[in-house]
């Protein structure tokens, strides 16, 4: 069975020959990212939880299948990425929740840029992105993955990628201008 | 006004790419590019700042921690889907005929092996009799040309016909 130090690669391969053991080490280790994808993506907890708990399942399913030569991020990215589109399509993300926001201590951020009002501004800007578009948002400024990445969790290319971003962003900036 | 006209346009091939440049995704040329028009062109580099405070505000949004007892959840539902212990658990393409029962499946072949069979043995016929068969499909549609034919003289349908004739007559010969 293996051990802790396992790579994420190994653990899918024995959970898809049924070993539950390995399936729980994987689902510790990558629960708080998955988390904070969906969250971002569709901004509120409920719906987050039920993507997450839907992602990993799914991801028991399709372990059998799995080969190595894919790394399992981008397999997972893939699992996550699909099932929040899904979701996005069917309805618009509440990113209005109550969450307290931590002032960001780096230097570099004004303070403007930390109010409370400017945070809420973003987040509801990003709730009004159509759902490609908040998704290529979320991969890049919260995930920090390259165009080629993003473009495989979202199964297109690296090209469209590249427009979705300008899109989003486009519409992302305007939250300045106000 | 020429001037302005081409500075214009490349700002809006420019501004398309800024994120990109940004990103670091543009190769050498085209950062060299980028970077040549953003130093003379106040608008761009006015969009270039703007992209730049979308980081820090995108970073200042929070995440809710993680729910206590996600991952029981996740072991909970995934116990239940492998229910049978040492049972493999994933899906796969031949599952559904892994649950089928062991008679049935004999039946399937059977009813296939069968089916293929016969298949075989009408094709066979037709396939010794296909050049007999290719000249009296040929011979039909001439029939079928005929019955709609009001054709006139000259026209492009009635020397069709004719080669068709022609064609006909070498290969009875």
């Amino acid at each position: 069975m293996p051990d802790s130090v396992d790579s994420d690669e190994l653990l899918v391969q024995a959970t898809g020959k049924g070993d539950l053991k390995s399936f729980e080490q994987i689902v510790t280790r990558h629960q708080t990212w998955a988390w904070k994808i969906s969250y971002r993506f569709i901004g509120n907890e409920e719906d987050a939880l039920d993507i997450v708990q839907e992602a990993f399942l799914r991801l028991l399913e399709a372990s059998g299948r799995y080969r190595p030569s894919a790394a399992f991020r981008t397999y997972f990215y893939r699992i996550i990425s699909r099932l929040c589109l899904d979701r996005g399509k069917k309805k618009q993300p509440l990113l209005l929740e109550t969450i307290p926001d931590a002032a960001d201590p780096r230097p570099d951020v004004s303070d403007a840029m930390i109010k409370h009002e400017a945070v809420l501004a973003v987040r509801t800007a990003l709730g009004t992105l159509p759902a490609n578009q908040r998704m290529a948002i979320v991969l890049r400024y919260y995930e920090d993955l390259n165009y080629e990445e993003i473009a495989s969790a979202m199964e297109t290319t690296p090209k469209a990628v590249e427009r979705l971003l300008a899109r989003g962003r486009e519409q992302l900036k305007g939250i300045f201008e106000k | 006004m020429v001037n302005e006209v081409n500075e214009m346009g490349s700002c809006v091939r420019i501004r398309k790419r800024l994120g990109a440049y940004l990103d670091g995704e543009l190769n050498d040329r085209e950062t060299g590019a980028v970077d040549t028009h953003v130093a003379t062109c106040t608008a761009c580099r006015a969009t270039v700042e703007e992209l730049r405070r979308l980081a820090p505000a995108m970073h200042a949004v929070k995440v809710p921690p993680v729910p206590l007892g996600l991952a029981d959840q996740v072991m909970e539902r995934a116990r239940a889907r492998t229910a049978t212990p040492g049972r493999p658990v994933t899906r796969n393409s031949l599952q559904w005929w892994q649950s089928v029962s062991t008679p049935l499946r004999f039946g399937a072949c059977a009813t296939l092996l069968l089916a293929f069979l016969l298949g075989l043995t009408i094709g066979r016929g037709d396939f010794l009799s296909g050049n007999e068969q290719a000249i009296a499909a040929g011979a039909a549609g001439m029939e079928g040309f005929e019955w709609f034919s009001q054709t006139p003289p000259a026209s492009l349908g009635v020397t069709y016909l004719m080669l068709a004739s022609n064609d006909m007559e070498r290969t009875n010969q």
